[in-house]
C-alpha cells in the first residue's frame, strides 16, 4: 500500500474528504478520531499488512504522518 | 468416566438500559455511529443493590426448574466472578446456602473474567474425571456496571451484567451431554493494565488511585491482545483434536463487541452462519457471555449436545482459553 493510500483510508474512517489528514490540522481536532478509530485503523492494518500497531503510540500520534511512521517500509512512496 | 455438559440457563440484569437513553443523557455521543460499530442495542444491567450472587442464584432456579437436576445432587459449586459480595468470606459458600446444596458439597469462587468460562469447564471436568465428583454446578456472573464511569463511553455501551449456571455431569449419570476436549489455556499478564479497576483489592488500600473505583479500558490494546492471541488459539485446539475449521459446526467465542467479532471471525475464516455473535440485546456480559450465547443462539435449548462447536474466551488479565465441545 502507498503511503497516500494509507491517509485516504484514514480519511475514510474518519469519514472526512480525502486529503483531510495531510492538512495541518492534528488527528486529535477530528471529531472522529476515537477509540472507535482506533480500532478501525487497528482492523484494518492488521487484514493488509498482519502488523499490530501500538495502541498507545496511535493515542499519542499527533498527525497521520506519525502513525505512518509506525509502519515504516511497509508502506511505498 | 466422562464429563458431559448437559444444561445451560442464564440470567440477565433486568434494568435495561436502551441507547435512546445513552442519547438522551449523553447528546455528544454520536449513537448511530458507536452502535453501528458496537453492535449492542441495549444492556441489561442488575438493579441497585442486586449482586452477581443473586444474578447467580436466578441462573440456577432456572437451571434446576429444568428438571436437569435438583439441588440435592450437586456436589461441587464453582462460582467465577470478578464481583463477589465481598472478598471475605467466599460467595460460594453462601450460595451453596441459597441454592440448598448439600453441606457435602465442595464450593469455591474463581476470579477470571472472560476466559473464566473455559477454565470453569476445565475445572469441573478434572473434578468429575478424576472421581471427585460427579455432579458439578459452573456458575457465572458479574455485575461490571458498578464498576462503570456513567461518561466513560468505551465501556458503558459495551458492558451489560449477567449470570449463568451449567451443569457438568458423569457420563456415568445417564444424561446426554456434550463432551469437552482439547482445553488450551494461555495467560499474559503484561496486559493487566489494560482492563483494570485499580481500587478493586487491597493493593489501593489506603492510597487509593483518582478515579480508580471505575473500570478503565484501553480498547485498543485489548483488540491488538486478541488479534494476537485468538488465531493461534484455534489452531492449537483444532491441533489437540485433529480437526480442521470446516469440521466444526459452529463457533462460540467471548461476546466482546461486534466489530472486533466480525473481524475476528474474517481473520479466522469461519463462515458467519456458523459464528455466534448474541450481545445485540445484552450486551458483554463477561465471563457470562459464552454461556449466555451457547443458550440463546439457537431455539433448541440444548443444541450444542450434538454438535461439535469451538469456545473460544479471551479478555482481562490478559488470559484466554478454549475448548472444543461434542
Amino acid at each position: 500500500m502507498s503511503r497516500t493510500d494509507f491517509f485516504l483510508l484514514i480519511d475514510q474512517i474518519l469519514a472526512a474528504p480525502p486529503g483531510t489528514v495531510l492538512g495541518p490540522a492534528p488527528l486529535a481536532s477530528h471529531p472522529q478520531w476515537d477509540s472507535i478509530a482506533l480500532l478501525e485503523l487497528i482492523a484494518e492494518v492488521d487484514k493488509k499488512f498482519g502488523v499490530n500497531l501500538p495502541a498507545r503510540q496511535l493515542v499519542t500520534a499527533r498527525t497521520a504522518d506519525e502513525i505512518a511512521a509506525l509502519l515504516g517500509d511497509r508502506l511505498t512512496r | 468416566m466422562t464429563a458431559l455438559l448437559t444444561a445451560i440457563e442464564y440470567h440477565l440484569g433486568e434494568r435495561i438500559e436502551t441507547n435512546a437513553a445513552l442519547a438522551t443523557e449523553h447528546p455528544e455521543w454520536d449513537m448511530a455511529r458507536l452502535v453501528a460499530k458496537l453492535g449492542v442495542r441495549q444492556r441489561c444491567l442488575a438493579q441497585p443493590g442486586e449482586t452477581a450472587a443473586d444474578l447467580a442464584v436466578r441462573a440456577a432456579e432456572k437451571l434446576f426448574a429444568t428438571r436437569a437436576c435438583a439441588p440435592a445432587e450437586i456436589d461441587f459449586l464453582l462460582f467465577c466472578t470478578q464481583t463477589p459480595d465481598h472478598l471475605i468470606p467466599t460467595t460460594a459458600c453462601r450460595l451453596q446456602t441459597r441454592l440448598g446444596i448439600p453441606t457435602t458439597a465442595g464450593a469455591l469462587d474463581f476470579n477470571l473474567g472472560c476466559s473464566g468460562y473455559i477454565y470453569g469447564l476445565s475445572l469441573a471436568k478434572g473434578l468429575v474425571e478424576s472421581g471427585q465428583a460427579r455432579t458439578v454446578l459452573l456458575l457465572t456472573g458479574d455485575t461490571y456496571s458498578r464498576f462503570i464511569h456513567p461518561a466513560d463511553r468505551n465501556v458503558r455501551l459495551v458492558f451489560g451484567d449477567g449470570a449463568s449456571a451449567s451443569l457438568i455431569r458423569a457420563s456415568a449419570s445417564g444424561v446426554a451431554g456434550a463432551k469437552m476436549s482439547a482445553f488450551t489455556f494461555g495467560t499474559d499478564g503484561t496486559g493487566a493494565e489494560n482492563l483494570i479497576v485499580r481500587n478493586s483489592g487491597l493493593r489501593a488500600r489506603g492510597c487509593p488511585a483518582p478515579g480508580g473505583d471505575f473500570l478503565e479500558m484501553n480498547g485498543g490494546e485489548i483488540f491488538n491482545f486478541t488479534l494476537r492471541v485468538v488465531a493461534p488459539l484455534v489452531e492449537e485446539i483444532l491441533r489437540r483434536a485433529a480437526l480442521t475449521l470446516s469440521d466444526l459446526d459452529a463457533v462460540v467465542p467471548h461476546q466482546a463487541n461486534a466489530y472486533m467479532l466480525e473481524h475476528l471471525r474474517d481473520k479466522l475464516g469461519v463462515p458467519a452462519e456458523k459464528f455466534a455473535v448474541t450481545l445485540a440485546d445484552c450486551g458483554n456480559t463477561v465471563s457470562s457471555s459464552i454461556p449466555a450465547a451457547l443458550r440463546q443462539w439457537r431455539a433448541e435449548p440444548r443444541w450444542f449436545v450434538e454438535k461439535r462447536t469451538l469456545l473460544l474466551g479471551f479478555g482481562i488479565g490478559y488470559s484466554w482459553g478454549g475448548c472444543l465441545l461434542g
